[in-house]
């Protein structure tokens, strides 16, 4: 009797078990699902495969972490980023980013774009010197990393897959305070402050040059080259 | 009707001026739609199919047929006299007219998003103390405004309900127009003009303050620009070492 009531409570929680992971598989096709649904909107000027258009001035989001991501759509959601009166393509996505409702909608498509296969990222920058920009580059590294992974920890984003034309624009806000002038953005205000030690245009295109070449092994494609 | 009906405050010195040409319209075409399909249904009756009647061709050019036409035309044209009378005195009371202005700004309208550029405290536009906002509108009630649209990229139309007042805004032309807030309070701003996949959140906001508010609210950001300012030039000051 015993024995048969064992085998009865390991039945029950076998069971149990094969219910609970087939839910949670569930839930995570459900949030697949709805992400890859609220990625519609975001893929007009994105892309569909997450790649960026330059005519339309949209970054590559393929490459991204989920949770860098979700701290920009929210940064976007609370009128931290996209609200100065200069940067036309932030003012573009802030109210874009606020068609998402929910922080669960936030982070269904946040995890969906960071599911998306990057490519490698455009260069269309000449004359930039990497050998200049590795050395600029020092200043950046305690927090991008030094292979341009990013941290978690730190919320500083990957940057191997972003483009360079992109780039350089987000440099030149951040330098301009278009980028960042929100006081209770703190990571931001670290960017900014870092910034002070990049003089000029031609050293954040070296900067930017150097990062392609060691986040690809030198392999950037040179597409937009003439 | 505006305000009563869809309970839409009127917050402009002309927003009334407006309702009245909207209720003259909505009552003199109403009352037209009323009697044209009444006498529609009233004829559908009355002419019914009955055993042993014969269906008839009408020309329409006896005396007693040709009544039906003449008399409803004639009333429909004075009609159309009192509603085009009533429009353009209302079209050139906001649209031609332009009061003398007690404050100037700036509307720039973009993709997504309304930028508002307001005198900063010594009342005049492009000087450094200007106040630029983002989907923000602060004015003060009881002044008289003047403002220049403008757009960066494509065509949209400035629409503020409260005000009354809708306006499209054209690239590569600055169009100026004005308006009086008479009501505190904060309302709505709108794009009224299809702009492209974020046009449903082209949305803005309008703060109507009273004198003293919008000084507050001047002084704040004004404090608050010379503060970002200064952390800017901070933040972006070469190294000297």
């Amino acid at each position: 009797m015993s024995t048969r009531s064992g085998l009865l409570v390991r039945y029950l929680l076998v069971s149990l078990l094969a219910l609970a992971s087939l839910s949670g598989g569930t839930a995570q096709a459900q949030d697949f699902k709805r992400g890859k649904k609220l990625y519609a909107l975001c893929s007009v000027c994105h892309g569909p495969g997450g790649h960026g258009k330059l005519a339309q001035k949209a970054p590559a989001l393929a490459g991204l972490t989920d949770w860098y991501l979700v701290d920009q759509l929210q940064k976007f959601r609370n009128d931290k980023r996209g609200k100065h009166h200069l940067d036309v393509t932030g003012m573009m996505m802030r109210p874009m980013a606020k068609t998402l409702t929910s922080d669960k909608d936030v982070e269904a498509v946040a995890a969906y774009i960071a599911g998306l296969s990057p490519k490698a990222p455009t260069v269309t920058f000449k004359d930039t010197d990497p050998e200049k920009g590795k050395t600029l580059y020092n200043v950046c590294i305690a927090c991008h990393g030094d292979k341009v992974q990013g941290n978690e920890e730190l919320k500083t984003p990957p940057l191997r897959h972003l483009d360079d034309w992109y780039q350089l624009a987000q440099l030149k806000k951040f330098k301009a305070g278009m980028r960042g002038a929100d006081p209770t953005d703190a990571q931001s205000a670290q960017m900014r402050a870092i910034l002070a030690a990049v003089p000029d245009e031609q050293a954040m295109k070296d900067i930017i040059a150097y990062q392609h070449l060691v986040a690809n092994g030198g392999a950037a494609e040179e597409k937009g080259k003439p | 009707m505006l305000e009563s009906i869809f309970d839409l405050a009127r917050a402009s010195s002309y927003a009334d001026r407006i309702d009245w040409l909207f209720t003259l319209i909505t009552v003199v075409v109403g009352f037209w739609l009323i009697m044209a399909e009444g006498v529609l249904f009233y004829f559908l009756f009355r002419f019914r199919r009955r055993k042993g009647v014969k269906a008839q061709y009408i020309s329409g050019e006896e005396k007693g047929q040709k009544k039906w036409i003449n008399i409803p035309h004639a009333l429909v044209i004075l009609c159309d006299v009192v509603l085009i009378v009533g429009a353009i005195s209302v079209w050139v009371h906001i649209k031609q007219n332009l009061p003398e202005s007690d404050v100037k700004i700036r509307v720039i309208g973009q993709q997504w998003a309304w930028i508002f550029v307001h005198p900063g405290p010594d009342g005049k536009l492009d000087t450094e103390d200007d106040i630029s906002t983002v989907d923000e509108l602060h004015v003060e009630e009881g002044k008289v405004y003047h403002f220049d649209l403008e757009s960066r990229d494509v065509v949209h139309s400035f629409s503020v309900p409260v005000f009354r007042l809708k306006q499209d805004v054209v690239p590569g032309r600055v169009i100026t127009g004005w308006f009086e807030p008479t009501k505190t309070g904060e309302f709505d701003i709108q794009c009224a003009e299809i702009c492209g996949i974020g046009h449903g959140v082209m949305a803005a906001r309008l703060h109507v303050e009273s004198s003293e508010d919008h000084k507050k609210w001047m002084a704040h950001h004004t404090r608050e620009d010379s503060a970002s300012l200064a952390t800017a030039v901070t933040a972006t000051a070469p190294s000297t070492e």
